[in-house]
Formats: structure tokens, C-alpha cells, sequence
């Protein structure tokens, strides 16, 4: 009797000790979360365009604006201004840029800044975005933005007025690749108020600026994936936005456009779009070949026209890691007869070679 | 055999003193010092999987895990403020000249560096040396890292290191500054006398001398570690005093009966010697208990414990007879308390007391002792982080910036890699990964999953096919981080985060869930502090039960031989545990739920170090033991005379209560000088030794130790025929 206790009370240490030993195995059945619904933009058109200015909850965004501008002197401008916001930790980051291209010189400043945009502001209309000393501003009214940005060497202040709709682009706002998703709309045409500061001159200015926001859940891979992108404003009022993306594998994958009459009436093109480039730039800083200049055929609307840089090096790398070395710039548009006919800003990305990640580097 | 040894020692006293004194002088360089080559930490085990999980992330991965933290603020400049950026920078610069740092990444490189409190960032730098480099290292740097206009704060793995060990040998001299005193004061107390006072405080200093200086000498070739000086010390002087307590006191009585101080002396060393030696072997049988760990600390712990307890024992039964000699009658000289006529005046009413009601003694009594045991059903093992250090040390003060601000340790991280054959990026090795990622998402409690895999939830395995087609084509500054430190060919690694606490139980069983998975190819291991607390409590728990039925059946056979009884024994062995209990329970509502914080000033830890329990019942059986041989023998004694069980326990009562009381009295002001520690961990084993031995000489031994012995009457001596015959005979008297 007093050995069976003892040996109930060996096994119940020896168990407590043990446990038993639990073998899970690998569930193939899970599978990520469906891509959602879109939202129909269409439907929040008008006032309630405003929900969607700010920012979203998203892998990526960006809010970007480029313009053509003219001084006190009669000397004309560009500029872009980007924010990009990345998702991928708990907390936003953002990167922000911009670039001014001086058309009489040749000269392009570019400066970028980084942040968390932990001091950012929102109210039911406003929003303001800090991105270290630069202030960016979205409202109070749908289509109204304002940029502020003071440094030693360069000033960009510039405040920003719808003239036309919104557009949404590939009809409710919304495009589907392999790589993601993404929402995307364009404010076409904003009358631009301002003043610029360079090498201690400050200069009023104004013209007309495209806007675009967009957001998703994408990734952006670099070369040979990649865009050529156009956002045309012709002197008749028009507007124009056609879109080419490359896969991974450098194929085209979606090549789209918006057209946009003066009056606000959007023609969706989705097909027959035709990109031809005309000649190359190559970029001695950054050993990349850029295209440079491209006729342009829209046979839906049985247009033709041909874009062709302002300055040739236009590429934008202040800021952002070699991999997203990007060409943005100023350019102009002219008809088959060689006529000018309007102004347009063109974004060339993924045409930079790969710079190797680390440890790739090592297994060589 | 102690009557001969006793003679001996006075016959060589001269010799005895000189080879004290020399071995005093010899040792006393060396004793301060013994901190030198004790290693920071040493809760860790080479064999544990969450060190093999660490080898293989520095190995495949080359990422370092041994990093110091830099934390940087300004009053007025935001943190991606050109002057707070190019301050920053400044600072870092030197770093970049030292082939030791492996890495730097600013808020600049990971935005997230970036508080969203205040104007505070903070900055890795991640070092390619062992963690013992790394504090030089970190001393010779931070003299060359100037933060100019922002203020910084140093912290992270070495900075804490470097500071717990700093902080524990101040808490070791401030132990010492008041643990001598306070037992000296008491020693006074007990009798009254400065010369009876004062030559057990010597006598167990030396012993406390002599064995640091031991400790200092075999932390050169054995690995020690820091966290075990202070218990040793601890022990070293309350059992040294202790024992020299015995030995003087049973000196002024035997010197009282034979008026002959050589005689007095063999008389004590005949007597007061088996019980002293007795003590320390019951003492031993706990603390050696502790070498059978895989924890550096436990077995430091042991392995110093038996030093100093052998010091001490050595010490009181070499030095103290010679001392004794050359002192005679004037052990009594210097009074300033006056001579209580009989100190056995309170203890034998008392006892008759107690046992004229047994039961209404005994049940309130347990009562008690259950409710004070009771947290311990609450009690959550697991280990603890930088808390243990007091709020006012810098580098603490930076862990709790990263606490708060940059939510360090409020998520707790799970690193998990897993290794394969081939090229990662291969379709089947990546949907293999992408598989795995996806099952780790899905694990309750896990709120997220960091790997080239588990970007963002929606993406599907084909776009990670096109993501990852080919890998340096990454634009996306993040996924590229990912990719450059999360994988290599042949390993991946998985990040996930959870709500958990890091230490906590909820997170052992997610480690042992993640450990669960049975692969079809490749294997997974996980890392960090949650897996290295599974490790830790794994090794400690599935040893401790054998290891308390050992000394239990040990320690129950040995009292059995010698009280020739099978229920003392067994009263005995279970009275220990209610003890042992009761402090566990106080260490509960104390230090994991955190009452009392602010009088005893520490961070609630929100869990018990895993080591805690196993330490105090280490020492707390072994010391309540002593307790307990010290009445029962003169129980026992009192019964071969009487054969009258209730008047031989007013007897054993009447001749122990009073120095039962001193020794622990004495043990608990030194375990109580340690409650000022400023490392929360010592601080805890002081008070949960000093609540143990006071709930044992008060509720237990006083009160239900002979309630118990009343009510069981002559059961208490009852031992089979066939048993005391194959028991060997030891005598024993105190």
C-alpha cells in the first residue's frame, strides 16, 4: 500500500514535470484578406471629396503637386511637390520633396525633408501636415492646398484653387495590377498663387498646377518595373492624364489615360493609347538612361501630340534611397505641325539600375 | 569526536590564531575585489534552443544582439529638425572609426526611432563583440560621443549591465554598512554584553573575509555570476553570526557550570558543536541543491552559499574556541544591558500556554499561515528586465524612455528564424515561408508578423512572387530593411509581436506553440527574451520538483536518524514548507502585484523571477531546518530524561526559544539590510528571507510546532522496531 502511494505520488511529479508535448502543423487553408471593395469615389464627388484628401489607412500615399509658373519677370518656372507616406510600421512615415526647375537657366534645386508627421493637424475641413520645418496644408475647401517651405537657400510658398472637377481616374477612382491596388484621383487644373525664394531673390509667381492623390496597397518594385507618366494641361483647357506601367518582368501591364474637357467632362481611355519615345537623356550622376521626349497617339479621340522637356536633367534624387531615383519634369507640348499647344509634367520611374541589396553583395 | 577536536584546537591556539590572521590578511585584498571576475548576468544556458535560435541569427543573418541605445532630446527642436539631425550625426560620428560597432540606424534611417511624445529620438548601435567587451567598449566610447546641444542618455543591453553591476556591488557595501551594525546592536541585545557582542560579528566577518576572498579566487576559472555576491554575502554573515551566536552562548553556559574556561570550551565544542555542525550540513543540503541547475546564477549562488557557510562554519569552530580561550571571564565584561535573571522566564509559561490549548492555537495559526500563502496561487514565473534597477540610474532612466515613448517592451518581440536548404527566394523556399508566415499571424495572441513575408496582410504569395522575382529591384525603403536583415539563403526571420507580457506565462506557451510546429521542411527556432524565458523556467521547473523531493527525503531521513522518529521528521518537513509558502505568498503581493512599492520603493515586476523561488527555498529549508534541529534536539534530549512529551517540549522550548530567537533575529536584520538594495531582485531575496525566517520563529516554531507536538503526544517518538534497527545511532546533543 505505501509503495503504490509513493509511486502515484513519483508519477504525478513525474507528469507535472513532463506535460505533454503539443505538435502543431503548418495550416495550408490561410489565406490573406481579400482585396476590399472599392469605394466609389464617384459617389463622393463635390463636397465629400474632402473625406478623402487626407490621409488614409493604407500601405502608400502620396499627395503631389507640379506647376507651371511664371514670375513678376516674365520668367517661367516648374516645381513639384511630393509627400509620400509609407505605411509599413506601426507608425507613418513620410518623405517629402520638392524640386524647382528654373526654364531661363537649365537649373533644377531640389531638397527633401523626412518625418513621422506626429505634429499633423486635422480638423472636419483642414489638415496640416508637418514634415520636419515644412508645413503642407489640404483645405478648407475640397481642391484648396497650400505649400510652405522656408530653408536658407530656397523658399517655396505656394497656395493652391481648383478651376475644374476632380478627375477619377479608370472610372470610379480605382486601378487593380499585380502589384496592389490603389485609389487615385487629380485635381487638373489649380490656379497657383505664390512666392519663390532662390539664391536670395524672392520672386511672386503664379500659373496653373496639376495635383494628384493616391493611395493603396502596393508596392512599388524598381527597374524593369516602373511608369511613364504624363499629366498634360493644353492651352484650350483640357487635361490629360495617360499612365504606362511595367511589371517585374519590364512588360507593360496597364497603359490608361483620363481625358478631361475644359467643361469637366471625363473621357475614359483605356485603350488605344499609343507611347512612342522619341529620343533619351542620360544621366551622368546616376549612370541611367532616362527616355526623353515621346509622341503621344490617343486614337479613341484621334489626338496626337508630342511632349518634349523643358531641361533635360530634370532627375530627382535629394532625399530617397538610390532605388527610387526618379525623373520629374517640367515639359512642353506641341501639336504634329510642331505648334505649341500646352504644358504638361512627366514622371519617368524604375529606369535606374538595381543597387543590390546586401547580402546579395556577399553570396557574390 | 568534537570534544577531541575541541582539545586539539586550544592545545594549537597559538597556531590557530596565526593562520586565522594570516589567512585574514591574506584575504583581505582580495575579498572587495570579489566582484572582479563575476560575469554580468548568468541566467542564460549555451544548451538552451533560444541560444542556439540567437547563434544561428548571428551567424546566418549577421545581425548583432548585443546593441546600446542612445537617446537623444532637445526642449525646442523637433527631432527631424536640421539642428537636432546634424547634432545627432555629429555625435554618432566617432562610432563609425571602430571596427567593434557593426551598425548605427538613426530615426533618420527608421523614422520610427522618432518619439511621438516629445522631442526625442533614439539611436542602435549595434556591436560585433561579446557582451563582457561591450561594457569596456562602452566605457572607452561614450567619453568620445558628445550630443552638443541635445541632451543624451546611454542605455540598452551592455549600459544596463554595466549598471546593474554597479548597483549591486553598492548594494552590497550599503548591505554590509548596515547588516553589521544592526546584528551587532541585536548580538548586544541578546547578551547585553559588548565583549559577547562583538566577537560573533568578528568571528562571522571573518568567515565573510575569507570566504569572499574564496569567491574572488574561483570566479577566475569558474564562471560566476555578479547576482550571486549579495545572497552569498547575505548568508555569509547571518549564518557566521549565527553560528558564533551558538558558540558563545553555550560557552557562558557551560562556563557558568564549569567555572573552567578550557573546560567550558571543550564542554561547548562536545555540545554546541554536532548542532552547529548539524546546522551547516542542513543548510548545505538546500544551497547545494542549487549546483544541479543550468543557471550560472543558481549554481554561483550554491556555489558560493557552500563557500561561505563552510567559512563560517570553519570560522566558528576553529577561530571562535581560540578566541574564546584567550578571553575566558571576560566574555561577560563591557556590560550595558542588565543580566536578566532567567531568560527562560517567558518561554516556559509560554509554552505551557500553548499547549494547555493546542487546537485553538493551532488552527488560527495555519489559518494564518494559508492566507499568507495564498498569493502564491497567483504567482506568475517568469524573468525580469531593467526594472530591477532603481529609477534614478541613467541607464534605466533611458529604458524607461524607450518604454514609454517608443513602446519597448510594452510589445512583446518573439523572434523566430527559420532555417532551410537553399536559395530563399526560390518559389518553393518562399511559399514554404510565406505559409509559415501566414500561420504565425494566425496564432492567438499574436497581434503581428514582421518578415520578407508578412509586408502587408493583403498581399497574396503571387505578389510576393513578383516582389521578391528579383529582390534588388526593391524600391520600398522598409521592405528593402526587411529583406537586408530579416533573410539570407537559408534563413528567414520572423518578428512577431504581442500583447503578452515579454516574461509572462501567456508567452511561454506561445513559444512552446511556435516550438510545436512540425515542419515539412527546415526548422524553426525562437529567440529573445520571451523564448529564453521559457528556456530559463523549462530548466528551473523541470528540475525543481526533483530536486525539493530529494532534499525533503534527505533532509527527512537525516532528521529521522537523528530523532529517532518518523512524525518530528515529517512535522517538520511540512512546517519548513508552510515557511517557505508564506514568504512565496509575501513575495507575490509584494513584488509581482506590487503592494508596498512605494514604502520599499521599486517597479512592480509583474511577474516572480523564475530563479526567486527556487533561491528562497534553497536557503529557506535549510536555515528553518536549522531552526528546527536546534528545538527538537533539545526536545528530544529533555524526553530521554523525562519520557513526559509535553513537559519535554516546555524543556526544548524553555533552553532554544531564547537563541532560536537571537539567531534569527540576527538573520533577519542582515536578509532586511538587503531590503534597501537598489536591484529589486536582491531586494526581494532579503525581504522574502527575512519574512520566512520571522513567520518560522514566531508562528511556527513558537506556536504550531508545539501544538502539533502536544496533540500528536507520544506518536511524536514513535519509530518501527524494524526501522531503528537498520537506522545507523547518532547522538546529538546541543
Amino acid at each position: 500500500m505505501k509503495i503504490k502511494v509513493f509511486y502515484i505520488l513519483l508519477l504525478f511529479i513525474i507528469s507535472a514535470c513532463s506535460g505533454e508535448e503539443k505538435i502543431s502543423t503548418i495550416n495550408r487553408g490561410i489565406l490573406p484578406q481579400p482585396t476590399p471593395s472599392p469605394y466609389n469615389l464617384n459617389l463622393d464627388l463635390g463636397s465629400k471629396i474632402s473625406i478623402h484628401e487626407f490621409g488614409h489607412d493604407n500601405r502608400l500615399e502620396w499627395w503631389y503637386h507640379n506647376g507651371h509658373l511664371e514670375d513678376q519677370n516674365g520668367e517661367k518656372w516648374g516645381f513639384h511637390f511630393v509627400i509620400f507616406k509609407s505605411e509599413n510600421s506601426d507608425k507613418d512615415n513620410y518623405v517629402a520633396q520638392m524640386s524647382i526647375s528654373d526654364i531661363k537657366t537649365g537649373e533644377v534645386f531640389q531638397l527633401a525633408r523626412a518625418d513621422k508627421g506626429l505634429n499633423n493637424l486635422y480638423t472636419d475641413n483642414l489638415g496640416t501636415l508637418f514634415i520636419s520645418d515644412w508645413k503642407y496644408t489640404i483645405g478648407p475647401k475640397p481642391g484648396q492646398f497650400e505649400i510652405n517651405i522656408f530653408t536658407d537657400d530656397i523658399d517655396l510658398n505656394l497656395y493652391f484653387d481648383s478651376l475644374q472637377q476632380p478627375m477619377l481616374h479608370n472610372k470610379i477612382g480605382w486601378f487593380e495590377t499585380s502589384l496592389g491596388y490603389s485609389y487615385y484621383y487629380t485635381w487638373p487644373r489649380q490656379k497657383t498663387t505664390g512666392t519663390i525664394k532662390i539664391r536670395d531673390k524672392i520672386l511672386s509667381v503664379s500659373g496653373e498646377s496639376w495635383f494628384d492623390h493616391q493611395w493603396g496597397d502596393f508596392f512599388v518594385p524598381g527597374k524593369p518595373a516602373g511608369w511613364q507618366w504624363f499629366g498634360v494641361m493644353l492651352d484650350n483647357g483640357d487635361n490629360i492624364m495617360i499612365s504606362q506601367s511595367r511589371n517585374t518582368k519590364g512588360n507593360v501591364e496597364l497603359l490608361y489615360g483620363t481625358y478631361q474637357n475644359k467643361n469637366g467632362l471625363v473621357n475614359h481611355l483605356n485603350d488605344g493609347i499609343e507611347i512612342e519615345v522619341l529620343d533619351d537623356w542620360y544621366s551622368s550622376k546616376t549612370q541611367t538612361t532616362y527616355p526623353s521626349g515621346w509622341k503621344i497617339n490617343i486614337k479613341k479621340m484621334d489626338l496626337n501630340f508630342i511632349i518634349m522637356p523643358d531641361i533635360l536633367d530634370q532627375e530627382i534624387y535629394e532625399g530617397l534611397p538610390p532605388t527610387q531615383t526618379y525623373w520629374e519634369g517640367k515639359s512642353k507640348v506641341f501639336d504634329n505641325r510642331n505648334n505649341y499647344i500646352g504644358d504638361a509634367f512627366v514622371e519617368l520611374s524604375g529606369y535606374r539600375d538595381p543597387v543590390q541589396i546586401e547580402w546579395t553583395k556577399n553570396n557574390e | 569526536m568534537f570534544e577531541t577536536f575541541g582539545k586539539k584546537i586550544i592545545q594549537l591556539r597559538l597556531y590557530v590564531v596565526i593562520i586565522w590572521v594570516f589567512m585574514i590578511f591574506i584575504s583581505l585584498p582580495f575579498a572587495p575585489q570579489a566582484q572582479k571576475y563575476l560575469k554580468p548576468g548568468g541566467f542564460s544556458n549555451e544548451n538552451f534552443p533560444s541560444v542556439e535560435a540567437r547563434k544561428l541569427i548571428q551567424e546566418k543573418l549577421d545581425v548583432s544582439t548585443i546593441a546600446f541605445d542612445l537617446v537623444f532630446s532637445h526642449k525646442d527642436w523637433s527631432p527631424f529638425d536640421p539642428r537636432f539631425t546634424e547634432n545627432v550625426q555629429a555625435a554618432l560620428l566617432p562610432l563609425y572609426d571602430y571596427s567593434e560597432v557593426s551598425s548605427v540606424v538613426t530615426h533618420l534611417d527608421d523614422p520610427n526611432r522618432a518619439s511621438n511624445m516629445s522631442n526625442t529620438v533614439h539611436a542602435t548601435v549595434g556591436l560585433s563583440i561579446e557582451l563582457e567587451e561591450s561594457l569596456e567598449f562602452l566605457k572607452m566610447i561614450e567619453k568620445e560621443i558628445s550630443p552638443g546641444a541635445l541632451e543624451m542618455i546611454i542605455t540598452g543591453g551592455p549600459a544596463l549591465y554595466r549598471d546593474i553591476s554597479l548597483a549591486s556591488e553598492k548594494d552590497l557595501r550599503k548591505g554590509e554598512l548596515f547588516a553589521f551594525p544592526l546584528a551587532t546592536v541585536t548580538l548586544l541585545i541578546v547578551f547585553g554584553t559588548i565583549i559577547a557582542a562583538f566577537l560573533p560579528a568578528a568571528v562571522g566577518g571573518g568567515g565573510v573575509i575569507l570566504g569572499l576572498a574564496l569567491v574572488y579566487l574561483i570566479s577566475q576559472s569558474i564562471d560566476m555570476s555578479v547576482f550571486a555576491l549579495n545572497i552569498v554575502t547575505l548568508l555569509g554573515i547571518g549564518l557566521g553570526i549565527d553560528y558564533s551566536l551558538f558558540y558563545t552562548s553555550r560557552f557562558k553556559e557551560e562556563l557558568m557550570n564549569t567555572k573552567d574556561v578550557t573546560q567550558a570550551i571543550i564542554n561547548t565544542h562536545k555540545r554546541a558543536g554536532p548542532a552547529i555542525f548539524f546546522s551547516a550540513c542542513t543548510s548545505l543540503v538546500g544551497l547545494v541543491s542549487l549546483l544541479t541547475f543550468d543557471i550560472m546564477m543558481l549554481r554561483s549562488v550554491g556555489m558560493g552559499a557552500v563557500i561561505v557557510i563552510f567559512c563560517a562554519l570553519f570560522a566558528s569552530l576553529t577561530l571562535m574556541p581560540v578566541l574564546l580561550s584567550f578571553i575566558g571571564y571576560r566574555i561577560n565584561y563591557f556590560r550595558i544591558l542588565p543580566n536578566r535573571k532567567s531568560k527562560f522566564e517567558f518561554w516556559l509559561p509560554f509554552s505551557k500556554w500553548v499547549m494547555s490549548k493546542p487546537w485553538l492555537i493551532l488552527i488560527p495559526t495555519t489559518t494564518i499561515l494559508i492566507i499568507l500563502a495564498t498569493p502564491v496561487l497567483n504567482m506568475r514565473l517568469g524573468t525580469v528586465d531593467a526594472t530591477i534597477l532603481p529609477q534614478s540610474i541613467e541607464s534605466r532612466q533611458g529604458f524607461d524612455v524607450l518604454y514609454e515613448e517608443f513602446d519597448f517592451g510594452k510589445k512583446t518581440i518573439i523572434p523566430v528564424i527559420y532555417t532551410f536548404e537553399g536559395k530563399t527566394f526560390s518559389t518553393e523556399n518562399l511559399e514554404y515561408a510565406y505559409l509559415i508566415g501566414k500561420n504565425l499571424e494566425n496564432i492567438e495572441g499574436i497581434t503581428r508578423v514582421k518578415s520578407i513575408v508578412n509586408i502587408d496582410e493583403t498581399f497574396t504569395f503571387e505578389q510576393y512572387l513578383l516582389m521578391y522575382d528579383n529582390p534588388n529591384t526593391l524600391t520600398d525603403f522598409e521592405v528593402r530593411n526587411i529583406v537586408e536583415n530579416f533573410a539570407r539563403d537559408g534563413a528567414i526571420l520572423f518578428l512577431l509581436e504581442s500583447d503578452y507580457h515579454p516574461f509572462g506565462p501567456e508567452t511561454r506557451n506561445l513559444v512552446t506553440e511556435i516550438r510545436s510546429y512540425k515542419l515539412d521542411k527546415g526548422h524553426m527556432f525562437v529567440d529573445g527574451g520571451p523564448g529564453e524565458t521559457t528556456d530559463i523556467v523549462n530548466s528551473l521547473y523541470n528540475k525543481f520538483p526533483i530536486v525539493v523531493l530529494v532534499v525533503v527525503l534527505v533532509t527527512y531521513i537525516s532528521l529521522m536518524i537523528l530523532f529517532r522518529s518518523i512524525i518530528l521528521p515529517l512535522k517538520a518537513v511540512i512546517l519548513n514548507i508552510l515557511s517557505i509558502f508564506a514568504s512565496y505568498g509575501a513575495l507575490v503581493f509584494i513584488f509581482q502585484d506590487g503592494n508596498f512599492s512605494n514604502l520599499l520603493n521599486f517597479q512592480p515586476m509583474g511577474v516572480i523571477d523564475s530563479t526567486l523561488p527556487i533561491l528562497l527555498f534553497a536557503v529557506i529549508f535549510g536555515l528553518s531546518m536549522d531552526y528546527e534541529i536546534f528545538l527538537l534536539s533539545r526536545v528530544s534530549e529533555a524526553y530521554k530524561k523525562t519520557n513526559n512529551n509535553t513537559l519535554s517540549v516546555s524543556i526544548g522550548l524553555q533552553k532554544s526559544g531564547s537563541i532560536i530567537t537571537g539567531a534569527a533575529a540576527i538573520l533577519i536584520v542582515v536578509a532586511s539590510s538587503f531590503i534597501i538594495a537598489d536591484v529589486v531582485v536582491v531586494k526581494a531575496i532579503g525581504l522574502g528571507l527575512a519574512i520566512a525566517v520571522f513567520v518560522d520563529v514566531t508562528l511556527v516554531r513558537a506556536l504550531i510546532a508545539p501544538s502539533l507536538m502536544r496533540i500528536a503526544g507520544p506518536f511524536n517518538w514513535w519509530l518501527p522496531s524494524w526501522l531503528d534497527k537498520i537506522l545507523p545511532n547518532i547522538s546529538h546533543e546541543n
